[in-house]
């Protein structure tokens, strides 16, 4: 224990001298001749000694105050107890990062980091070892007692994250260790700011590379046609050089095969058209440093419209309606068996199943509002609507479902859900009377109509996602569970709640959902720009398990020890003194 | 040969005693016929008065004439003889020469003014020397500036030296005795000596106020400066306290059996004393009285 930097220990340490010379200068005895000793024979001694061997005793109450004020001193210091460091638990953070997969000509920095991880558990007796994964969340990839039982799970950290999450995951595993635990962390690049106070044992197994990388791919429609884009970047300090290809899937012979040069630090965007109904692309780089972004796959778009029937009897309102269902581009007006069907007959109820009610009602006597409006801005039909400065003319009518769209208590748009899922829209509006057809929010509020209608057709919301986000796929009526086959090939079934699910973009590549007779397909690409650059990457050693906190996680609290022994050291001392006291007034106690 | 010292202080006693002479006793102990006539009812053939029998009156004193007269006890009161010489004992042990205190001053001072003052009243005297047993003082008879040869060197007390050589008193004389009179031992046995065949006894006890005092308080080591034996003892209040009443005690035990015997006992502290030889103790004792 480094006594000379605790300064109130050194503070304690004064005492010792200081009751050293109270005890030499009172125990010093003065020579004094008399006439006789016969007026000093019930005299009793000093117990604190004196010159005369037949007289010395055992001062105790100094070395009582003494081992007081030593007890005091090591209390001071902070003592420690060691625990039993095989019951401490040790919690691996491992990084989940695409970038732990960069090889930089050798081998990986993933595997470098379980040849690390073994060698650290090699060092260890018994050990409890738990290893969290630190991907866009910290998660649990289980915990092990056995040097064997760690290679085989360790065998299931994959590295497929698009960022890293090393804070979050070391206050997560410091939360599951507990104040005793070991933190260990494994990654590619040099420690941070996590590092905090110490307590941590940081690994970087990185190693800094040049690497040209896909961080961006579109595939969508435009006025002009179906198009494509890619966007290169050369995340190296040199210039470098690679091979673009483009192939279409299934089909051998690539349709672009473009050698590309870079300079340092040089991004590219690529655009390319492509003819109708082209099937999925898969984009390649040449290899490099980190295969995982120089693959990309693009779906073709959905191009499902839906379906929009209109039955409006007020020409003008009708107008209206037409132009903003048009601009959507997203669907197409049909006479019967539509998604949707808009209407202002208030006589017609009867929808058929997949029809989607919307009822215009004009109503008599409308009023007209000028807010403050309030949208229900978490509702599909909410989204991006500002109605400050519009006049919205309706009549007193009460709108049955959930509020949407208020006017102080006046509700001006109404859903109603049916059992079926299936929805019921009702919009009070006087289009003569009202500045709502002319404003921005018109089109907006029939552009989420159709657009959630959309989603609410069976489908893939988005085809082509970017890795770690997450795709939307709705199923048909009838399907209760699906299969989802990731780009590995594993399998695996997923229940279907109200026709809807939600699957991470875990890892990159292509995926399939099966509901029935019906496959939906998405791909997922490894677009991360930060991921992609190597240049920072370090192998590197930080931290230490003896300092700070993990000194504290592997010694217990002392210091209510010696405390204890200097009270009880007190007492006795008290003690004595009491007995002194009443035992002779002429020995000073 | 003695220390050069003590005759300036036999010199200051005898300057100091110049002024008073000897008191005639007021309180006669048992003793023999004199040669002179005292104040008090004594064993001369002179009578004085009667009065009532006490026990322990000598039966020889009754007087049966009164007592066929009267049928009451009555004794014979004769004038008391004293011998008008004074035989002055110093005690010359090394307590009486306590390093630090004015002992020895007082001491030789006092025995001289004694001898002085006696000499002033017609009286001879002789002075002694208490070591292991009663010397006489070279000269003591003489003037006490002449006086020689005293050293404070006993190892012993008065008890042991008028056990061991009592000194030649002189019969129906005035004894004095200069002591501390801190020894251990019962006062009955020296006082008895003393008052054998005395006129007057007198016991002057001479303590330094390092008798009186106890020293500071705090760890201190006693040294006996007569015998050398060492007592390490911690002084406090309660320390002090109980030195005290030791000492009232011992002095109490002398003063009581002074006054059994008929001896007249009085304490004076040297360094006061000899500030300013004031002897106006012994005058209130009546040992003095100015001439």
């Amino acid at each position: 224990m480094p006594l000379l930097t605790f300064p109130i220990a050194l503070i304690g340490l004064v005492g010792l001298p200081t009751v050293a010379a109270i005890y030499y200068l009172r125990n010093r005895f003065r020579r004094h001749p008399v006439s006789s000793l016969m007026l000093w024979v019930d005299q009793r001694a000093p117990r604190e000694g004196g010159a005369r061997l037949q007289k010395l005793q055992t001062p105790l109450l100094f070395f009582l105050e003494v081992a007081a004020i030593l007890l005091f001193t090591l209390a001071a210091t902070g003592p420690r107890m060691l625990t039993s460091t095989s019951n401490s638990p040790l919690m691996f953070v491992l990084d989940d990062s695409l970038s732990m997969r960069a090889t930089g000509g050798g081998e990986s920095a993933r595997a470098r980091a379980i040849e690390k991880v073994m060698a650290i558990l090699a060092r260890e007796r018994r050990f409890e070892a738990t290893f969290i994964t630190a991907g866009q969340q910290p998660q649990t990839l289980g915990s092990v007692k056995s040097k064997r039982q760690a290679k085989q799970l360790l065998a299931e950290w994959r590295c497929e994250a698009p960022t890293d999450c090393l804070g979050e995951a070391v206050t997560f595993a410091a939360e599951q260790g507990g104040p005793r635990a070991r933190l260990v962390v494994v990654s590619d690049r040099p420690a941070g700011d996590e590092l905090g106070g110490g307590g941590i044992r940081w690994h970087a197994v990185g190693k800094p590379a040049g690497n040209i990388a896909i961080v961006n791919a579109l595939r969508g429609d435009s006025p002009s046609g179906e198009r494509y884009m890619i966007e290169l970047a050369n995340l190296s300090n040199k210039p470098a050089d690679t091979v673009l290809t483009v192939t279409d899937e299934g089909a051998g012979q690539p349709r672009v095969r473009e050698a590309l040069e870079f300079g340092a630090n040089q991004s590219r965007r690529l655009t390319f058209s492509l003819e109708d109904n082209a099937p999925a692309l898969r984009v390649a780089i040449s290899d490099d440093a980190l295969s995982a972004d120089n693959e990309a796959v693009l779906l073709p778009p959905d191009r499902t419209k839906v379906r929009v029937q209109t039955r409006i009897t007020d020409d003008r309102l009708r107008s209206d309606v037409v132009r903003a269902i048009d601009a959507t581009g997203r669907a197409e007006r049909v006479s019967q068996g539509g998604h949707l069907r808009i209407t202002d007959d208030a006589d017609v109820t009867v929808a058929p199943r997949n029809t989607w009610p919307v009822h215009l009602m004009r109503g008599e006597q409308p009023k007209a509002y000028v807010g403050p409006f309030v949208v229900d801005k978490a509702h599909p039909l909410g989204d991006g609507l500002s109605l400050v400065g519009v006049v919205w003319s309706a009549a007193d009518i009460d709108l049955p479902g959930a509020p949407l769209v208020l006017a102080g208590n006046r509700v001006l748009v109404s859903d109603t859900r049916r059992p079926s899922g299936h929805h019921e829209l009702r919009i009070a509006i006087n289009a003569e009377a009202s500045t709502l057809t002319r404003s921005l929010n018109w089109p907006i509020l029939f552009d989420n109509l159709v657009r959630w209608r959309a989603d609410e057709s069976p489908g893939v919301r988005t085809p082509n996602v970017r890795l770690g986000t997450n795709a939307y796929v709705t199923v048909n009526d009838e399907a209760d569970r699906v299969t989802i086959t990731d780009p590995t090939g594993e399998r695996y079934e997923q229940p279907v709640t109200q026709r809807r699910l939600t699957i991470p973009a875990e890892r990159a590549g292509l995926w399939r959902v099966t509901a029935g007779e019906q496959t939906y397909k998405f791909a997922v690409n490894a677009l991360a720009r930060g991921e992609s650059d190597l240049r920072q990457l370090r192998t590197d050693t930080a931290g230490n398990w003896l300092a700070d906190t993990d000194v504290r996680k592997q010694y217990a609290e002392a210091a209510w020890l010696p405390i204890l022994l200097a009270m009880g050291v007190l007492t006795a001392h008290l003690m004595l003194i009491a007995r002194s006291s009443r035992g002779s007034a002429g020995v000073r106690t | 040969m003695m220390e050069s010292d003590y005759h300036q202080h036999l010199a200051d006693g005898e300057q100091a005693g110049a002024r008073y002479a000897l008191a005639v006793p007021t309180r006669v102990p048992t003793g023999l016929a004199g040669i002179q006539l005292g104040q008090h009812a004594g064993a001369s053939l002179e009578f004085k008065d009667h009065r009532d029998y006490q026990p322990g009156d000598d039966l020889r004193r009754i007087d049966w004439s009164a007592y066929a007269r009267s049928d009451k006890l009555t004794v014979k009161l004769y004038r008391e003889e004293v011998n008008p010489h004074l035989d002055v004992l110093i005690d010359g042990s090394h307590s009486m020469a306590l390093a630090g205190s004015a002992k020895p001053r007082a001491a030789l001072g006092l025995a001289a003014a004694l001898t002085t003052a006696a000499g002033n009243s017609g009286y001879t005297f002789a002075g002694y020397l208490a070591h292991d047993g009663c010397e006489p003082i070279a000269h003591g008879t003489n003037r006490p500036s002449a006086w020689d040869n005293i050293a404070f060197t006993g190892s012993g007390n008065p008890e042991a030296a008028l056990h061991q050589m009592p000194p030649r008193w002189r019969a129906q004389g005035i004894r004095v005795l200069i002591s501390d009179l801190l020894w251990l031992g019962e006062p009955h046995t020296t006082l008895d000596q003393l008052v054998a065949g005395a006129a007057a006894v007198y016991i002057i006890q001479v303590l330094g106020e390092t008798d009186v005092d106890p020293p500071q308080r705090g760890n201190v080591r006693l040294v006996d400066c007569e015998t050398g034996e060492l007592k390490e003892v911690f002084i406090d209040a309660v320390a002090e306290r109980r030195y005290r009443d030791n000492l009232a005690r011992h002095q109490g035990a002398w003063h009581e059996a002074a006054r059994t015997v008929g001896a007249t006992m009085t304490t004076v502290v040297a360094e006061r004393l000899v500030e300013g030889w004031d002897l106006g103790e012994l005058v209130t004792a009546e040992i003095l009285s100015v001439s």
